[in-house]
């Protein structure tokens, strides 16, 4: 079987055509390394998408009555990117007839470091000084999740894995961003190099297919991408009035 | 500390917009406030067209988000219609934070926790303190008091940039009522525009 992979939750996009023997087409941008005055913002990762699964199409030599499932990735991660990407890959999914399976971001970023004796937390950038991670233990075949997706500050993280005995093995662009925070624990925790920084959408794929072959997919209403930042407060504006007939 | 200017028409209200051109960088972010019809929108298009953007500036107040290219991207937000925080993260607020382009959030101060730790911040106030400082005949209804007040560091500096092109503008602009500077500065503690006093960590973090 055939999957189409869409990952656009982080500043790396990537999109992957594969089956169980393998990738077949994929392609990649980042803007990692790009961010700055002289570069344009986001959106053009946003238009940048349906190129890239035609040329992935094109690439494979063939078309998309040849895809028989599309995979996601949920995010964590950025939140245009999360939401042009499931909501492309849903729209395949109901054009093309085919099922779906999301995936969160900080999975396919553990699963490319399974083969670590250690303990391993994905740990992406969620901008405004926190990131989004998760804690994972290799187990055969793949990995485990410990623990729930969450969102805090990098101070606050290091400060959990201090206060836990091991090694620990940090993967993504969050610990590379907050390395001096990460690097004080000690040599009890590695960070994984740049390399590692972002999930890929060949490792969606591969983490896909048996969902796919064993029929464990996801509804096409009740996917949504992973939001871990929410806010019940209402702005105060009653008090803006007030103070401005004061 | 805060500085305080009066704009006599739509015209100089565009003038102020577009004297804070020269000196803004993609990643600053300015918090626009004011009733409907102080002249946000005017500021917004002075500035805008000062940055080289062509096409239309118009209010986002129902639109929510309106993107311009000009010599950098610009972001023009305006929260009026929304009541929760949640819905300002709703439209990716972290990202059009964009360190590649300049964000203007129209009724910035509503929102202000989620605001980064350095941005200008701007007032339009309707004038009704100026039955006396204005002369019969000039138009009352066109008068707005503007202040600009740096929050964060980097912003004093530029605001004095700012001061000297908008003196210069508007002195060329009706070259026979110029009266020395426009801009007086006042302390925060006796300004009326003062910050509202919100709550920190709204986005309520895990």
């Amino acid at each position: 079987m055939l999957v189409l992979g869409i990952e656009t939750a982080t500043p790396q996009t990537s999109v992957a055509i594969g089956s169980e023997q393998g990738v077949v087409a994929s392609a990649l941008v980042s803007r990692a390394a790009l961010d700055g005055p002289q570069h344009k913002s986001g959106a053009i990762y946003n238009e940048w998408l349906m190129p890239a699964i035609r040329f992935c199409l094109e690439g494979a030599g063939i078309g998309f009555r040849n895809i028989g499932g599309v995979a996601v990735s949920l995010g964590p991660g950025l939140y245009t990117g999360m939401r042009v990407g499931v909501a492309t890959a849903k729209a395949l999914a109901q054009a093309l007839s085919v099922p779906i399976v999301g995936m969160a971001s900080l999975d396919l970023l553990a699963y490319e470091v399974r083969y670590s004796p250690r303990p391993i937390c994905a740990v992406l950038d969620g901008r405004r000084k926190e990131v989004f991670h998760a804690f994972y233990r290799p187990s055969p075949g793949g990995i485990q999740r410990m623990t729930e997706y969450t969102v805090e500050r990098a101070e606050q993280l290091a400060n959990g894995i201090a206060s836990k005995p091991g090694e620990v093995l940090l993967v993504g662009n969050g610990a590379l961003l907050y390395r001096e925070i990460f690097e004080e624990l000690g040599s009890s925790v590695e960070i994984g190099t740049m390399g590692h920084a972002f999930p890929r959408a060949a490792a969606l794929v591969e983490l896909a297919l048996p969902r796919l072959y064993r029929e464990d997919f996801d509804s096409l209403d009740g996917l949504k991408p992973l939001y871990l930042r929410h806010s019940a407060k209402r702005i105060q504006w009653e008090r803006i009035r007030e103070s401005r007939s004061a | 500390m805060t500085w305080l200017v009066d704009s006599r028409s739509a015209e100089e209200t565009r003038i102020l917009g577009a004297s804070l051109a020269p000196v803004l960088l993609p990643g600053d972010v300015l918090s626009l406030n004011g009733d409907l019809g102080a002249g946000k929108t005017c500021f917004v298009q002075g500035l805008a067209g000062a940055l080289e953007v062509d096409g239309r500036v118009t209010s986002p107040t129902f639109t929510l988000v309106h993107e311009y290219n000009g010599r950098y991207p610009i972001v023009h937000l305006d929260v009026y219609r929304l009541n929760y925080f949640q819905e300002v993260l709703d439209l990716g607020f972290e990202e059009l934070l964009d360190p590649g382009a300049i964000l203007v959030v129209e009724w910035g101060e509503a929102v202000a926790p989620l605001l980064p730790n350095r941005y200008l911040e701007i007032e339009l106030r309707r004038s009704d303190d100026y039955e006396t400082a204005a002369s019969d005949d000039e138009d009352l209804d066109e008068f707005r008091a503007v202040a600009f007040r740096a929050r964060g560091p980097g912003w004093e500096r530029k605001l004095d940039t700012m001061r000297v092109t908008a003196e210069a503008l508007l002195d060329a602009l009706s070259p026979d009522e110029s009266s020395g500077e426009r801009f007086t500065r006042v302390p925060d503690h006796v300004s009326r525009h003062r910050r509202l006093d919100l709550p920190d960590d709204s986005t309520g973090s895990q």
